[in-house]
């Protein structure tokens, strides 16, 4: 009796470990159709993984923020032409610029590192062959109310 | 006991240098802060004027015979870290998990009435080696610090070739 609740206790706290930072995703990987000529789409996503999947990080472009990066999830960010920086932070920072001409579509993948309490964010620009192939197991992350940084 | 402590302490101290970003294919001189005399011309550049050669010079006085159309690409590698990575013991001992690279490549070409007069190219690669002590410099300062270096080395041979340069440029 004593052993069956100490491994109920253990199978809640392993659940509530793994499933911590998970979030009701949308749709499977669609293009967006929206966007202007005379803007750019950058797509940041996180290919599903075991390793590091109960860790989710905020996006930033400058102070503001721009989704909550969760495992296997994507989002498709509408932004003017020109530099961009993204970057992302737990107990260290990753950032990533991007070029961006008008019309143009770049990817962002994020994934997570080991670090010493938490999973670190890691940000980079990938081959859009590449990234096709990967996004499209990702689905839509909703839209949450985010907190800018400072 | 002592020493084996001290060992363990001083080791990933000591790794952590092992983080900061090595540029491979930077040897040969840079140009400094000042430049004189700029050669002026039409420039032909959408990005960050921060990343433009310092010896060209936007001319809007007169008719622009000469062109200066300057771009760069940078390229990123950031491959992921092994799932197994995190079960490694070494990485306490300051030992890499990953290697980011960034590859930056700058061209510059100046043309006059339609014909290449020359055409300067650097290219450089920037490495860094992430530990669980320290992630180093991020991709957007490796980004950064590269595009200022391909900048730097072009002015160094423009005003190497500046003598040469000057009379193609403004002769008639």
């Amino acid at each position: 009796m004593k052993n069956s609740r100490i491994l109920m206790t253990l199978l809640v706290v392993v659940l509530a470990v793994t499933q911590f930072g998970c979030a009701s995703l949308g749709k499977p990987f669609e293009p967006v159709a929206s966007a202007s000529s005379d803007q750019s789409v950058i797509y940041i996503y996180r290919p599903s993984s075991f390793v590091g999947g109960g860790v989710s990080y905020t996006i930033y472009s400058g102070n503001k923020a721009i989704t909550k990066l969760y495992n296997g999830g994507y989002y498709p960010y509408v932004a003017k032409p020109g530099e961009v920086e993204l970057w992302a932070e737990t107990e260290s920072k990753s950032s990533v610029t991007v070029d961006l001409k008008a019309g143009e579509t770049k990817y962002v993948k994020g994934t997570v590192g080991v670090g010493f309490f938490v999973g670190r964010p890691n940000l980079s620009v990938v081959d859009p062959a590449v990234a096709l192939s990967e996004i499209k197991e990702c689905k839509l992350i909703p839209e949450e109310p985010l907190t800018d940084a400072k | 006991m002592l020493r084996v402590m001290a060992f363990v302490v001083a080791l990933p101290l000591g790794m952590q240098g092992c983080a900061s970003t090595q540029v491979y294919g930077g040897d040969g001189k840079a140009v400094g802060s000042s430049i004189a005399k700029p050669l002026l011309g039409k420039i032909e550049y959408s990005g960050n004027p921060e990343y433009l050669p310092r010896m060209l010079s936007a001319d809007t006085g007169i008719e622009n015979k000469v062109i200066f159309r300057y771009s760069y690409t940078v390229s990123y590698e950031a491959p992921n870290e092994h799932p197994l990575t995190v079960f490694n013991p070494l990485l306490m001992l300051g030992m890499s998990k990953a290697t980011d690279t960034v590859v930056v490549i700058g061209v510059l070409d100046i043309v006059k009435e339609g014909t290449l007069l020359k055409h300067y190219e650097k290219s450089l690669v920037l490495k860094k080696d992430k530990t669980v002590f320290s992630e180093g410099e991020t991709l957007t300062d490796m980004r950064r610090k590269g595009l200022m270096l391909v900048r730097d080395h072009i002015d160094s041979q423009l005003v190497q070739d500046r003598a040469m340069l000057a009379p193609q440029i403004n002769a008639e």
